[in-house]
């Protein structure tokens, strides 16, 4: 069975103009590859593949529906954790490489499980789903002030502060 | 920022802001506080020499506390009176409008208005 996973990488500032397409490094058993950029330079598509144990698959069920339907099912793996270390070591290979910062981003249902043969179509029945399980988790920011109106006595009181005010922003 | 307005950084930096009205009033305590230190010691470049998996740990640990690190920072720039010395007293500039508790949870604060 292999496991293939998508990202979205996105250039801060222009990558050098003689960087070939496609980019494809074999190594450490997985693959990754970029099949080109985008029109504007900016952004570009990058898959990571390679092979996974079937028998280590585990079953996610999600929440309750509210219209009463079954729950999803996806396909859970340990060795997906590898997947992402290995997407954010070549981004920082490739980062450094070509001396431009890069940022990425998993692509929404970009994870698919490619069968290799019967015996991992026949899992795919046994466990009911192709499925891939994905976890999401969000972070929650506030700014924890708002100035509905600015007096002298404010601007002077954070005028003592610049250093805060520098080191802040 | 914060070692800049009270003139103090390390073990008595947490000890000031642990006794500051305005970081207390949002929840901080002495070991949080100690926590929050002993994490910037290992995001360290001396402490990022342990390997991989530390850098790893210790960017996935500050980027769940940074959202609320930054209230606290955010407070003490609209809240210390005097900025550069170990003082513990405030003029606040504006009310808490909202922040980010302990556990990574949302706090907004509704002002009211006396009829």
């Amino acid at each position: 069975m292999r496991f293939r996973t998508e990202y979205t990488l996105s250039f801060l500032s222009s990558p050098p103009r003689d960087l070939q397409f496609p980019i494809r490094i074999d190594f450490e058993g997985k693959v990754f590859e970029i099949p080109g950029i985008s029109e504007d330079g900016k952004s570009a598509k990058a898959f990571v593949e390679g092979p996974v144990d079937r028998d280590t698959f585990t079953i996610d069920v999600g929440p309750e529906r509210l219209n009463g339907s079954e729950p999803s099912r996806g396909i859970s793996f340990p060795e997906k954790a590898d997947f992402v270390y290995f997407i954010s070591k070549m981004v920082h290979l490739l980062s450094f490489l070509i001396d431009t910062p890069v940022r990425y981003s998993r692509k929404l249902g970009g994870d698919v499980l490619i069968p290799e043969g019967p015996e991992d179509e026949r899992c795919f029945n046994e466990l009911g789903t192709k499925q891939v399980s994905s976890r999401f988790s969000t972070t929650l920011s506030a700014r924890s002030f708002q100035f509905s109106t600015i007096t002298d006595q404010t601007l002077q009181a954070l005028a003592t502060k610049e250093v805060g005010m520098v080191l802040y922003s | 920022m914060l070692e800049s307005a009270f003139g103090a950084r390390d073990d008595k930096l947490v000890q000031l802001l642990a006794q500051y009205d305005p970081a207390k009033e949002l929840g901080f305590t002495l070991d949080e506080l100690s926590g929050l230190l002993t994490l910037r010691g290992r995001a360290s470049h001396a402490e990022s020499r342990s390997g991989i998996e530390e850098l790893r740990y210790v960017i996935s640990e500050t980027e769940k506390r940074l959202t609320r690190l930054k209230c606290l920072v955010e407070q003490v720039l609209v809240t210390k009176k005097s900025w550069g010395i170990r003082s513990l007293g405030t003029e606040r500039l504006t009310p808490v409008s909202a922040y980010i508790k302990s556990d990574g949870t949302l706090v907004i604060v509704k002002s009211t208005r006396e009829s």
